[in-house]
């Protein structure tokens, strides 16, 4: 259980959990009253509760500023989910909770050239022809069959690996984070199982939260970065949300007993049987970095492949181009970067790990695609199945207090079990429909564990954050059609 | 309380899996059933092939989260579905634990409607296995969805 400790408010949106005990930094929950009292009550009734996770992080050597939980907090393993984690690179460690196992998770966008009366008038057609075309599901198999060397390649090449394909356009590759392609990974410290288990899944959406979804922008609150972005009330969007696969989910499973054995070795106090690492510097921190660049490329690869699928479901019912859809960003939100950011004026290189948070770099950082270098990059916060999702950007005070960080979602409320116990999927789906809403999926059973019940509203998140004055609200985005693994 | 069994717990993300029996093969058994469970709908399926399984550990609890790993990434590997399970044994072997067992699978594309979600790797949180006070041994984690 959570054990005794304090809490202040900071404002109204911020709490803040003093440095006490071996904490080395203190803990910072962007929340609103009701949802730090959710917590609170949790972390009094739960074995599992995301204040305590918050709290660990915060003992961790080499940690900086603060450990930051996004307002879409809930508990994980080892890091609570919203959780944001910048260590030193000399003194720090890297931990394999602050990544998990889909490493890379993320979400692309795309902004469709069409009307949104068209994708109405076809609504049913184009659903089903994208549940057909889009491998999802349990243990869903992709039309890309690889071998090794080119499994390889995926893994140093990323996005450009599938652009090579024929999967995408060039200019996708510009607004995605990294370029779709991260420096320093390294194939051969990932396993050949890893691989084994990839090379059919290259271009698969997966089961559980994953999703695509088409949907419309319904209410554009910031002007100048949403004309930037090329989005406009009405404009058609499709996000598409899915990680690393099976390759992903290994690499962590590997990585578990790498850095158990680690944080023995290096005298490293285990919290949660899950917030094992390894300092930055030693070999098998390095090993553990560079598996996880090689599993962020996978992810970008993976979603370039599902964006070209997707492309040519639109030519075929739509009779579109390749430059009628255009990607407005791609941003992941189970990662870690390294990143210069300042604290106290000075600026440094840090470790960041982002689990169930996303990136969210406000105006003039580098990193950020020339053409949105004034507002920030697209930040793509999903909702959950049938409500909104929205796009942010950062913003400087975001960089200054949180190292440019973002909620990633809704936040589960309700456990899966629970969730089954609401309304069917059958239910859900037959609900949604009313709503405007086409849900495809593969399991009922986990259309109803993802009902939108099950999560916090969305709204409430993003108030929160944007009360903060740590993300700015660009567009809402409502779904029209959803598939689901 | 069957002197047997499985339950799943609640986890606001993930998904606990916790497995009793009357010794540790049944509570190992019994917590991969509940895993599978949330896989597929077992029920009435009829296994076409069995596969073996072994690892060693050092500790029990890893001895469990290694167990229920293999299991996902085997039947990942050859597109299968878990129907059951038997934990042969689990010893003492040279400082280690060494668990033998085989799985009664079926080919995925053979069931694809009673496919239910992925399970992504189990975890070392909140893993334990104990032999509780009244003679039944308990295997608990919590995995990835």
């Amino acid at each position: 259980m959570g054990g005794k400790f304090s809490i202040e408010r900071v404002n109204e949106y911020l709490w803040e959990i003093p440095a006490e005990g071996d904490m080395r930094v203190p803990a910072r929950i962007y929340a609103d009253r009701n949802s730090i009292d959710f917590l609170l009550e949790e972390s009094r009734n739960k074995e599992w509760n995301a204040l305590a996770q918050i709290r660990n992080v915060a003992r961790l050597k080499g940690i900086q500023m603060a450990a930051l939980a996004m307002a879409d907090i809930h508990p994980g393993y080892g890091f609570p989910i919203g959780g944001v984690g910048a260590f030193d690179l000399e003194e720090g460690i890297v931990t394999l909770a602050g990544v998990g196992f889909d490493i890379n998770c993320g979400v692309r966008s795309m902004v469709v050239s069409i009307p949104k009366g068209d994708i109405e008038k076809r609504k049913e057609e184009l659903a089903r022809e994208l549940f057909e075309s889009i491998p999802a599901g349990l243990g869903s198999t992709g039309s890309l069959r690889l071998n090794f060397d080119e499994i390889d390649r995926v893994l140093t090449e990323g996005a450009l690996f599938s652009l090579k394909r024929g999967y995408g356009t060039a200019e996708d590759l510009e607004y995605i984070e990294e370029g779709g392609r991260i420096a320093g990974a390294n194939p051969s410290n990932v396993s050949l199982h890893a691989k084994k288990r990839q090379l059919k899944q290259v271009g698969t959406l997966g089961s559980g939260n994953h999703y695509l979804e088409v949907q419309y922008v319904d209410e554009v609150f910031y002007e100048e970065a949403a004309r930037v972005f090329g989005l406009s009330e009405g404009s058609v969007v499709i996000s598409i949300h899915t990680g690393s696969r099976a390759l992903g989910h290994q690499i962590g499973t590997d990585y578990q007993k790498v850095l158990r054995k680690a944080s023995q070795r290096y005298d490293i106090p285990v919290y949660e049987r899950e917030l094992v690492g390894a300092p930055i510097k030693s070999q098998e921190g390095k090993d553990y970095i560079s598996a996880v660049r090689a599993g962020i490329n996978c992810g970008f690869a993976n979603r370039q492949v599902i964006a070209g699928l997707v492309r040519k479901v639109f030519a075929r019912v739509f009779s579109t181009g390749e430059n009628d859809i255009r990607t407005v960003y791609e941003v992941g939100h189970n990662n870690l970067k390294v990143e210069k950011h300042t604290i106290d004026g000075v600026e440094k290189e840090l470790l960041v790990h982002r689990k169930g948070a996303t990136r969210a770099f406000g105006p003039g950082r580098r990193e950020v695609p020339e053409k949105y270098r004034d507002v920030g990059h697209p930040v793509l916060v999903g909702g959950t199945m049938g409500t909104f999702s929205y796009i942010l950007t950062g913003t400087a005070k975001g960089m200054k207090d949180t190292f440019g960080s973002a909620v990633h979602g809704a936040g589960r409320v309700k456990s899966r079990k629970q969730a089954r116990k609401g309304l069917s999927g059958e239910k859900v789906i037959e609900e949604l429909a009313r709503k405007g809403i086409t849900v495809m999926a593969h399991s009922n059973k986990g259309v109803s564990e993802e009902a939108p019940d099950a999560y916090k509203d969305v709204e409430q998140v993003v108030n929160i954050m944007e009360g903060a004055g740590i993300n700015r609200r660009v567009v809402r985005l409502r779904p029209v059609i959803c598939i689901k693994g | 309380m069957n002197r047997n069994g499985h339950e799943t717990l609640e986890h606001t993300a993930d998904m606990g899996v916790r497995g009793w029996g009357e010794n540790i093969e049944t509570a190992f058994k019994e917590a991969a059933l509940a895993m599978i469970g949330l896989m597929a709908e077992l029920d009435r399926l009829r296994i076409k092939r069995r596969i073996k399984l072994e690892c060693s550990e050092p500790e029990l609890e890893d001895l469990l989260v290694e167990f229920l790993n293999r299991l996902l990434s085997q039947i990942d590997l050859e597109e299968l579905v878990c129907v059951d399970i038997n934990v042969i044994t689990i010893e003492r072997l040279g400082g280690n634990y060494c668990l033998k067992a085989t799985a009664g699978c079926i080919k995925r594309e053979e069931v694809k409607e009673r496919l239910l979600v992925e399970v992504k790797a189990a975890t070392y949180y909140g893993a334990r296995v104990v032999l509780l006070e009244s003679g039944i041994w308990e295997a608990v984690c919590v995995v990835d969805i």
